[in-house]
């Protein structure tokens, strides 16, 4: 489990468009730089990142290396129902993360 | 005792037997920029180790404003007399006197260039002109909209703004203050301001809160300002670290909106502080090799890019020692006896040189790091065992003590180098 | 320094005890130690407020009480971080010097 940091309005009107943040404090180390004692860091990163609203999934992205450490996600999301927005990422080892907040949709 | 001295030695620069440039009557001309913690105690220094050097003075003030104990003055400690200084003390030690501020320097001559045109020749010149803002590396940011939003990281009127813009807000306001990635100025300077705006809202606008938005993960004295925080300001202060994505980013100063790639904060007050880098005179000469800050010998402070002329403070690449007043006033000492014993005709000699940092986190809580720093050909370094940070868990005397002994370095030493 | 600028100093050193440090190869120079000391113990450590003056007092009692700093043995507040930074010699070049500035 790594630290996260989400945003998901409290409330919002049905059919809204809401902004959501998701963050994940990783280094996602690239495999190309050196440690200061001159060793090289293997590659270490988050490969999976999936965002469901309802239980459904609305995003899902592969990450590859390269992308720069704690990688930010900001996309909007159209509210119907009241219900979880559910996070969840898998670094290249199968460990998963996950992070949750609700929406109420007045 | 002074005076004695100095009198004394005024007649041994006369001898004959004094080094072949004394004896040519006229001293060298030294050209000095910027009359802050470095400059004044360079000239101090300069003045009373050789004393036949013609000293002009290159400073765009017509007052000091000390950024030590600035912090003070926003958290409503003590008002604004506190931290400004005339410039009449250190120019009346027979130095010349080019008030404003230098326009251009040409390494190669070294000529200053003032603004209203006058081109100062020196034989050496030293450079002593603190940071300058890197606005731009913040969107939205700029000397404009530090007329709302202020950085007050050069003390002055910003000082005087930060403090009103404090006592004009609402109780219950948010109070925003934004942290750049280090080198800055004064390493826990962000952090003292922290703590007595706090110490100021908890009295005065208790429901208020402070953001912090910090560019850096770990701080100067970390453990010794959140023990103090814990104590004194519980729930008062949230700080997002530069790991949980606290860099600010961007401004927009007509919505007091304060953004990272992760928060858009509104604030009542922001308090954004850039980015920074060595005085502007020392970049646009290109002394700063195109690396933000000035590299120099570690023992006489001469520019590896430019014989004969000498930088210090914070504008300096210093090795270990930190960008603080006190560190500042050192070098400009050691650099006056290192440019006196090379107009003698000797080697500068290394020395050991002192750095600490007092901050107070309540009036009369007070704590430091305080170090030894030996000069080598290699660089300037910290003497181990040895130096560090007051210990945590130091009981309420220690740091009431440390809080006093703080109010009067600094009185000590302002008034000598302004006094 | 020159040969003839070391001369000066040492008839100069007569009439102002303190600048004596500065001379002696191999020596610690106290002059150039002591002004680290400045910024809290005030000009040629004539006293700053709060913090103790040094000019004057007996340099064995400087010496003693630096020694006590560097071991532990006496508490204080600044003094047990910076003092074990300074050799022996320099704990004595610094107390002497400041033991002949006067008060
Ligand atoms: C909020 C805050 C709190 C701090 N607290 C402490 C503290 O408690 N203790 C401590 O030791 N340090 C503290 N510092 C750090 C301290 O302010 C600096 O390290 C110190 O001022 C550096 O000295 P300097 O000589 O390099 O620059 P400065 O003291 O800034 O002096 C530079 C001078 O050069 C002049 N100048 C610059 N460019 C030109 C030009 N082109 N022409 C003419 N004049 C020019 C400026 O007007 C200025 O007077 C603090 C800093 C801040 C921001
Ligand atoms: C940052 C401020 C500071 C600096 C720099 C400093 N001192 Fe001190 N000194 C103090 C304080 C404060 C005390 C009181 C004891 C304490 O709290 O550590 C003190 C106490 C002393 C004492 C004991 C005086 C007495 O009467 O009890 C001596 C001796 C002394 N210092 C010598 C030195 C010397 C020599 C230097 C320079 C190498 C120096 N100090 C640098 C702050 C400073």
């Amino acid at each position: 489990m790594f630290n996260t940091r989400i945003r998901v309005p409290e409330t919002a009107a049905a059919g809204e468009a809401v902004e959501i943040r998701a963050m994940i404090m990783h280094p996602m180390d690239n495999g190309f730089t050196y440690s200061t004692q001159g060793t090289l860091i293997p590659v270490n990163i988050i490969t999976d990142f999936t965002c469901r609203y309802l239980g459904e999934v609305v995003v899902q992205v592969r990450l590859e290396p390269g992308i720069s450490a704690n990688p930010i996600f900001t996309f909007s999301l159209r509210a119907t129902e009241s219900g979880p927005v559910e996070f969840e990422w898998i670094d290249q080892n199968g460990d998963v993360t996950t992070a949750s907040a609700d929406l109420t949709v007045t | 005792m002074k005076m004695q001295r100095r009198t004394f030695v005024a007649s041994l620069a006369a001898l004959p037997l004094a080094a072949p440039a004394l004896a040519r009557g006229a001293g060298p001309r030294v050209t000095v920029v910027g009359a802050g913690y470095g400059g004044a105690s360079f000239i101090r220094t300069l003045r009373r180790l050789a004393p036949e050097v013609e000293i002009t003075v290159i400073e765009q003030t017509p007052r000091f404003h000390s950024c030590p104990f600035s912090n003070g003055v926003i958290g409503g400690l003590w008002d604004g007399d506190r931290i400004s200084f005339e410039y009449d003390g250190l120019a009346s030690t027979g130095t010349r006197w080019a008030s404003g501020a230098a326009v251009g320097f040409d390494p190669a001559t070294r000529e200053v260039t003032l603004e209203g045109g006058e081109v100062v020749t020196g034989d050496y010149v030293l450079l002593s002109p603190g940071i300058s803002l890197n606005f731009a590396a913040i969107d939205g940011y700029s000397p404009e909209a530090a007329e709302a939003m202020p950085h007050a990281w050069q003390a002055g009127s910003q000082t005087g703004l930060l403090r009103r813009q404090l006592v004009e807000m609402e109780d219950g306001g948010t109070v925003v203050v934004a942290i750049p990635r280090p080198p800055f100025r004064c390493p826990p300077g962000p952090y003292e301001r922290i703590s007595l705006i706090a110490h100021y809202l908890k009295a005065a606008k208790p429901a208020s809160k402070i953001i912090v938005l910090d560019a850096q993960d770990g701080f100067s004295k970390q453990g010794l300002f959140e023990e103090c925080w814990a104590a004194l300001y519980p729930g008062l202060i949230e700080r997002i670290p530069g790991a949980e994505s606290g860099e600010v980013e961007a401004v927009d100063p007509a919505t007091m909106r304060v953004s990272t790639a992760f928060d858009d904060i509104t604030a009542d007050v922001a308090n954004v502080i850039p980015p920074q880098r060595a005085g502007a005179l020392a970049l646009d000469a290109g002394l700063d090799g195109g690396i933000g800050w000035c590299p120099v010998d570690p023992v006489s402070f001469e520019s590896t890019l430019a014989p004969g002329v000498f930088i210090i403070g914070d504008a300096a690449i210093m090795g270990e020692m930190p960008k603080s007043g006190f560190s500042a006033a050192q070098q400009g000492s050691a650099c006056a006896a290192a440019l006196a014993a090379r107009i003698a005709g000797d080697d500068p000699a290394p020395r050991k040189l002192i750095n600490t940092c007092y901050s107070l986190a309540a009036p009369d809580w007070g704590f430091s790091v305080a170090d030894v720093y030996a000069q080598t050909a290699d660089g300037i370094a910290a003497i181990r065992p040895g130096g560090g940070t007051t210990p945590l868990g130091a009981d309420a005397d220690t740091h009431a003590a440390e809080a006093r002994y703080a109010n009067s370095w600094f009185d000590t030493l302002t008034s000598q180098l302004w006094g | 320094m020159s040969g003839h600028h070391r001369l000066a100093i040492a008839t100069l050193a007569v009439a102002l005890g303190p600048l004596s440090a500065l001379a002696g190869p191999g020596d610690a120079d106290g002059a150039a130690l002591a002004v680290a000391c400045f910024s809290c113990h005030g000009p040629e450590g004539r006293g700053g407020g709060e913090i103790p003056a040094l000019a004057g007092r007996d340099a064995g009692e400087i010496a003693r009480q630096l020694s006590g700093y560097a071991d532990g043995s006496i508490p204080g507040t600044i003094m047990p971080r910076l003092a074990p930074s300074y050799t022996g010699a320099e704990v004595t070049a610094l107390a002497d010097w400041f033991a002949e500035v006067a008060p």
